[in-house]
């Protein structure tokens, strides 16, 4: 994503002749309709020549007239003092930092004030110096802390990070009040997007060895062109060719604390409300804020409930496929007698009945995540009366297979985490490939190879399949119930 | 990279080559769920497969619900396997058995032969070894036509009553393939096996009684109502209900329902003289009373006691039954073997004559547990005294 900018890097200093810094902008944002170039005489005798440069869709017109009634504040202070106001007396003023009632910051060169105009600083230059100075003007409309879509519970906080960086830091910073949550900055990340990237660690919870991977994986992003927090996780990952996602992303708030809380790094981006959670093991993926809000009994039934989920949303269609062509042996006979009626006319191997009717329920549920929300529950209706029943009535499903295949479906909706679930939609097919050539063998094999992958799997260098993969009984307490928290701290790491 | 497709190509190839390939989908396969055995003419048998016709849902309703849920397939040859791998031919369908509810054998045939038909069952693969065994009276194939009173098949409605029979009533055997192979080769050679009789009167078809086998062939019948008390002596009976005649001066009996029931055979071993003795304790309930008060604890003693002479009088004569028949159904040799192995080699070969002479002492005790909701005493007298 390395794109060389149109414009020459423009190491040149500001220049002492205004006309020519101006002309240099100018040229830079060619073509350029937002930028707005207002030429002001300031000093009692309109002595000073001076020129305000800003983006006018980004700062805020209120900056600009501040920064007439700064110079105007200035002039009435000086000629307090019976003196003259010069363009030496204002610059000596904003050199020194005298107080103004807005902070500044000084640039001496053309690059840094583009770069601030398009951060949309209103940036003040001024006839025989060789300085601007800018003023931070940005005024974006933001959506309100509402409650996050994709993660609702049914208790706990509703507050939800928005697509501003400044006010999702400050919502953890609120939940996290120790000097120990860090949050690092890397101010422009990619040359034409220049997002800010900001990732934050709880010190003396972080293990030092996973924060020292991370960081030197974390410097790659200054070259990335980023649009969205979750393009962080494909520098950062271990490996890009497992199914499986070595990263989790939140919009609570709450969520993003319990993590830090747990010992991991989060990283956020200027303009995205996702907030990346890593190193991510692989039973994280089963566990979800609200189980920490529920009593124990309940936590551990939905444990159980998720576990079951997914391994009906990764096994069943393929332990339908292997059962029903190889092992008819192992079904009971009054369930194999109620298979075969409804399987009787079906000109299809129950193979590529499966492939049918998961291609049908993918093309369903992508048809319904792009849809408006009207149309899109019009689309499930369509889905589910229309197709599923037609299917049935036409011959070319067994409603046992759409049994399978919805339970399929709706076992993986109820994974917590979305990109867990695709993960599990992936891996179905080459499993129900493997039971429909080899049964029960081939599932065999197919779980065998999984498991060796997931062992050999690591997450910033942790193993992703801890507590099962390095097989450590004392700490399966954590597949099925919430962390205790009042001993974090000290040896959650 | 080379090592890791070499490696790939042989383990794919290995998979391949193994032979065991039994891909077939639930539409290619017809599930066998009772088979029936029934003698020809010389050697030749008769054997009805009867296959599930799996009701297409495609078709019209009213066409569903008059066909019916299998179709009989009856072809002759001289060995059992050969019969089943034809049945292909008729049915188009590869015929698949790990779902045999039953299978029946004709009194006609078992009466013959027994256990060279019985050898394909306990060779092949596909057959479970927990399916059970039945001999039927008349033909065997009479029993799988008609329509099943309540199961989908006639196979699965046989196999609920041979179920029920046994567990429930006490008043025939459960016996499956495994259980008769155990039974058959251990040292007393002898099995019992459960009879299905139709009755021509209610014509309905009823599992009771015992049949008495040994390896070659079967050799008597035991009457259904003797058949609890041989059960009661095998440690074979749950539950049921027994009779007990009132008296010389009434025609009506009494009942106990047993709740649990245990015996212990003991084979005895003294020099030359072989006896056994047999104790069984049987725990029950009042199930109805016609003529005996019980108005304490003494009563009921009696009573229990008026039971125990009346079962050990059954059960002594369900054992010279069995005697008479030179079946050691009880498996008395078998634990006479265990006791003393060096010694059971010379009993063996006379064991029958023996066994049929042989004094065997039964102990019965009866524990009557409650009256269920009603005082001890039968309804009709009760505001007599």
């Amino acid at each position: 994503m390395n794109i060389e900018p149109t414009y020459k890097i423009t190491d040149l200093p500001i220049s002492q002749d205004v006309g020519e810094n101006i002309r240099h902008l100018k040229d830079i944002f060619k073509n350029c309709a937002d930028i707005v170039y207002e030429h002001i005489a300031a000093g009692p005798d309109m002595c000073c020549s001076a020129w305000i440069v800003y983006c006018e869709t980004l700062a805020d017109q209120q900056s600009s007239s501040d920064i007439l009634s700064v110079l105007q504040k200035l002039e009435m202070h000086r000629r307090g003092n019976g003196e003259m106001i010069t363009s030496e007396r204002i610059r000596e003023w904003f050199e020194f930092h005298g107080t103004i009632d807005r902070s500044y910051f000084i640039h001496d060169s053309l690059d840094a004030v583009v770069r601030m105009v398009l951060q949309g600083h209103v940036v003040f230059f001024m006839e025989h110096w060789d300085r601007a100075v800018s003023f931070d003007g940005l005024k974006l409309e933001t959506r309100g802390v509402d409650e996050p879509s994709a993660e609702r519970a049914a208790i706990g906080p509703r507050e939800g990070t928005v697509e501003k960086l400044s006010l999702n830091v400050g919502l953890l910073r609120l939940r996290l009040q120790t000097p120990d949550f860090k949050i690092v900055k890397i101010p422009s990340a990619g040359r034409k997007t220049g997002k800010e990237v900001v990732y934050g660690y709880l010190d003396g919870v972080v293990s030092p060895t996973v924060l020292e991977q991370f960081e030197q994986r974390i410097v790659k992003v200054k070259d990335c062109e980023l649009i969205d927090t979750t393009m962080v996780e494909k520098l950062i990952q271990d490996s890009a060719w497992s199914p499986f996602p070595q990263c989790r992303y939140t919009e609570r708030t709450d969520a993003a604390t319990l993590a830090l809380l747990e010992g991991k790094i989060i990283v956020m981006t200027q303009g995205s409300g996702v907030v990346l959670i890593c190193p991510a093991l692989l039973v994280e993926f089963l566990q979800s804020i609200e189980d920490y809000y529920h009593r124990r009994g309940f936590t551990f039934l939905i444990r159980m409930l998720r576990i079951a989920a997914f391994l009906i949303a990764l096994f069943l269609p393929s332990i339908y496929v292997a059962l029903t062509t190889f092992h008819s042996e192992l079904i009971p006979t009054v369930l194999l007698l109620a298979i075969t009626n409804t399987r009787e006319g079906i000109p299809f191997p129950a193979v590529i009945e499966v492939i049918i009717m998961e291609f049908f329920f993918e093309l369903l549920r992508e048809a319904g995540i792009r849809l408006p929300q009207a149309v899109g529950s019009a689309v499930s209706i369509v889905g589910a009366l229309i197709i599923g029943q037609a299917a049935i009535d036409s011959g070319i499903a067994s409603p046992m297979m759409i049994v399978v295949v919805a339970l399929t479906g709706i076992a993986s909706f109820s994974i917590p985490q979305y990109n867990f679930a695709i993960a599990l939609r992936l891996l179905k097919i080459p499993f129900i490939l493997l039971a429909a050539s080899l049964g029960g063998f081939g599932l065999m094999i197919g779980i065998l190879l999984l498991l060796m992958h997931l062992c050999s799997l690591r997450s910033l260098g942790e193993p992703y399949f801890d507590p099962v993969g390095p097989f450590r009984p004392r700490k399966f307490g954590l597949l099925f119930k919430a962390a205790d928290l009042n001993k974090s701290g000290q040896d959650a790491a | 990279m080379k090592a890791w497709c070499s490696l790939i190509v042989w383990a794919g190839i290995m998979l391949l080559l193994t032979g065991c390939w039994s891909q077939m989908e639930l539409t290619e396969r017809a599930f066998v769920l009772a088979l029936a055995i029934d003698k020809g003419e010389k050697d030749v048998l008769h054997v009805t497969s009867q296959i599930y016709r799996p009701a297409s849902q495609f078709g019209a309703p009213s066409n569903q619900r008059q066909a019916s849920a299998f179709v009989n397939v009856t072809l002759d040859g001289s060995s059992v396997s050969e019969v089943i791998r034809n049945t292909k031919t008729v049915s188009g369908r590869h015929s698949q058995f790990s779902h045999i509810q039953i299978i029946l054998i004709s009194e006609e045939v078992a009466r013959e032969r027994l256990s060279s038909i019985l050898d394909f069952f306990f060779r092949d693969p596909e057959i479970r070894l927990g399916t059970p065994i039945m001999i039927t009276r008349g033909e065997a194939r009479d029993y799988l036509t008609g329509r099943p009173m309540i199961e989908n098949t006639v196979g699965s409605q046989v196999f609920k009553q041979l179920d029920f029979s046994h567990y429930l009533a006490g008043r025939s055997i459960s016996t499956t393939i495994l259980d008769l192979a155990f039974q058959l080769k251990s040292e007393s050679e002898s099995a019992m096996l459960p009879i299905i009789m139709n009755e021509p009167e209610y014509k309905q078809d009823v599992v009771q009684g015992i049949v008495l086998a040994k390896p070659d062939k079967i050799v008597g019948r035991i009457a259904p109502d003797k058949a609890a008390y041989l059960l009661l002596l095998a440690n074979e009976y749950h539950y049921g209900i027994l009779d007990i005649p009132c008296g010389r001066e009434s025609d009506l009996s009494e009942t106990l329902e047993v709740v649990q029931a245990n015996s212990k055979i003991t084979p005895m071993l003294r020099g030359d003289k072989v006896s056994a003795r047999i104790d069984v304790n049987i725990k029950a309930s009042i199930g109805e009373l016609a003529c005996t008060m019980i108005r304490n604890m003494a009563d009921e003693d009696r009573y229990a006691k008026k039971a125990e002479r009346h079962f050990k009088e059954q059960m002594e004569s369900a054992v010279s039954a069995i005697q008479k028949k030179k079946t050691d159904v009880l498996g008395i040799g078998h634990k006479l073997y265990l006791r003393h192995p060096s010694r059971w080699k010379k009993i063996k070969p006379e064991w029958p004559e023996r066994y049929a002479r042989m004094p065997i002492e039964i102990n019965v005790k009866v524990d009557i547990m409650n009256s269920k909701m009603m005082s001890p005493g039968p309804f009709s007298r009760i505001g007599e005294d």
